[in-house]
């Protein structure tokens, strides 16, 4: 098998062979290291390769699995976190000039869980700073779509969307506030699933909005995904607010299909999206309804009141997060876009905060509701492919600010899509972005597939049948540019 | 109702310890009238009968 091929296999074709020794951790990590200094100039997914170690670690992993301690499927499976976790050693700079010299002591919980399970820490990958999906300056160049060059990957999540697309990674980890793991999830073609709010621990990992923050994995196939969750999931005492129920085996459903399932497709997440978009999407509904489910259209109102719900409670946690680092003198090395949104964040009317979070609980209670009925709730992640590489603001007006409602959309598609993810973020549910087709550019396209609180077992079954019937998420970027 | 002058942003921020410069006092000012209009507009909803708790209960959820 080519190298290249290698590079492209998923998690699980990736683990066998390795299990069976008919690949070793150590080839599988070279073929990295090397796609890495071979395409990441171009696509600027790494902040830093950790390539030492990574080797030092590969050759522990065949050594165990050698002498016959072979520990599961991320076994030897060279993983890259978003520059926002911890990894003892390494700078943990959330993207931020702020944070250029903030060294991690200890590995967030997560890489920690990681670890033990097999897997190898390839590096950091690029993000938009503190997670808020507007950056404009980036710690190295601004990170490019694997698919066109001249296109972001998405955010906040840039560079573990377009490591994985382009194979310089078997998965990723990311963070979701809004949507900035299931958008560049979409715009580069791969899963990227949003876990329950709680079922990962978010210590070690820099804060965009506490409520609504949590990490979560990018791979080539929601089974990958599930084997990641599995390794990572479950209650930690450093972080109070993870979730103390008992994780399930996140892949023992896979195969039991949708046949009787009830999935509902949200029918204001299709408004105003773009043509290609909704074909996809509809299109995706059909094939769910060909293997059994019970796919009806739903209305759900309350998505469409969600953006500047989300944009209050967001940038008013964000304003309270880092007033130290602004109080300090660091205003002028945060991003533009940042500190923009920090100070309006600063002083936004208390009495507005709280009514955007009594508009979030009825968001909440709409979708409690809702999934009384429906195990599953689809519509798109993004609206369209992905978008050109922003160079500057584009907020001159009042006007301009309000078309844009607000701002922590732009780099993964305005408008109702935005607001189909940040529902979501708002209630805490699980929620995947799976490849759907392509948009008239040769672009991909991302199906937003959400369950119950806790329910991600649903969610991996509902999504591996789709993956099963279909082959988007087997094609990968042509690449002609590397 | 009005939207906040620059002048008035100023004394806000000035309230919280900040100084903000140019441009980005100008894209504040933008930024944070369009957003108080957005939110005014979610009186029409009728959620004061709503109490603001940030997520729901995982009980009322259960679990899929």
């Amino acid at each position: 098998m080519r190298d290249d091929d290698i590079a492209l296999l998923t998690i699980r074709e990736q683990s066998r062979l390795i299990e069976s020794r008919r690949l070793s951790a150590v080839e599988l990590t070279k073929v990295y290291l090397a796609r890495i200094e071979r395409l990441d100039g171009k696509l600027h997914a790494f902040n830093a390769v950790l390539a030492d170690e990574a080797i030092e670690a590969a050759h522990a992993a065949d050594a165990e699995i050698a002498a016959g301690r072979y520990r599961g499927p991320l076994h030897g499976i060279p993983i890259a976190a978003k520059d926002q976790m911890n990894i003892k050693g390494v700078p943990n700079t959330g993207g931020s000039r702020v944070y250029l010299s903030n060294v991690a002591a200890e590995d967030a919980t997560i890489i920690a869980r990681l670890r033990q399970a097999g897997a190898i820490i390839l590096g950091t990958l690029a993000t938009h700073e503190f997670h808020m999906g507007t950056t404009l300056r980036f710690l190295k160049a601004y990170p490019a779509n694997p698919w066109d060059l001249s296109r972001t990957p998405g955010g906040s999540s840039a560079g573990s969307g377009s490591s994985v697309a382009a194979g310089l990674a078997s998965g990723s980890l990311g963070g979701d506030t809004g949507g900035s793991i299931r958008g560049p999830a979409g715009f580069n073609n791969i899963a990227g699933l949003r876990p329950t709010w709680s079922r990962l621990s978010r210590a070690g990992i820099f804060t965009l909005a506490w409520s609504m923050d949590t990490a979560g994995p990018l791979a080539r196939s929601a089974e990958d995904c599930a084997l990641m969750l599995q390794a990572m999931a479950g209650y930690d005492p450093a972080d109070p607010t993870t979730a103390s129920e008992p994780v399930p085996d996140y892949t023992a459903g896979l195969n039991d299909g949708v046949k009787g399932m009830r999935i509902g497709l949200v029918e204001e997440m299709l408004e105003e999206i773009e043509e290609d978009t909704r074909k996809a999407v509809e299109a995706a509904a059909d094939v769910l309804k060909t293997l059994g489910a019970r796919v009806e259209r739903i209305s759900m109102p309350m998505v469409k009141k969600v953006r500047p719900v989300h944009s209050a409670i967001v940038d008013t946690e964000a304003a309270s997060y880092h007033r130290g680092k602004l109080l300090q003198g660091h205003y002028a090395d945060f991003d533009y876009n940042t500190r923009v949104r920090l100070m309006v964040g600063t002083v936004l009317p208390s009495a507005l905060t709280t009514l955007a979070m009594r508009a979030r609980a009825a968001l909440a209670a709409e979708v409690l509701d809702t999934f009384d009925r429906y195990a599953i709730l689809i519509g798109p992640t993004n609206n369209g492919g992905a978008t050109p590489i922003p160079t500057e603001s584009g907020v001159h007006s009042k006007a301009d600010a309000a078309s844009k409602l607000l701002w922590s959309g732009t780099a993964g598609g305005a408008g109702t899509a935005a607001a189909a993810r940040n529902a979501f973020s708002l209630t805490g549910n699980p929620a995947i972005s799976l490849p759907c087709g392509f948009d008239c550019h040769g672009l991909p396209l991302g199906l937003q597939l959400a369950a119950r609180q806790l329910g991600e077992t649903t969610l991996f079954q509902a999504s591996h049948a789709y993956q099963q019937a279909t082959d988007w998420h087997k094609r990968h970027p042509p690449m002609s540019w590397a | 109702m009005a939207d906040l002058t620059k002048a008035e942003v100023v004394s806000l921020l000035a309230l919280h310890g900040y100084d903000v410069p140019e441009p980005d006092l100008t894209e504040v000012v933008h930024r944070l009238n369009a957003l108080v209009d957005s939110l005014k507009g979610l009186d029409a909803l009728d959620v004061y009968h709503v109490e603001p708790v940030p997520v729901q209960s995982l009980r009322r959820q259960g679990h899929a």
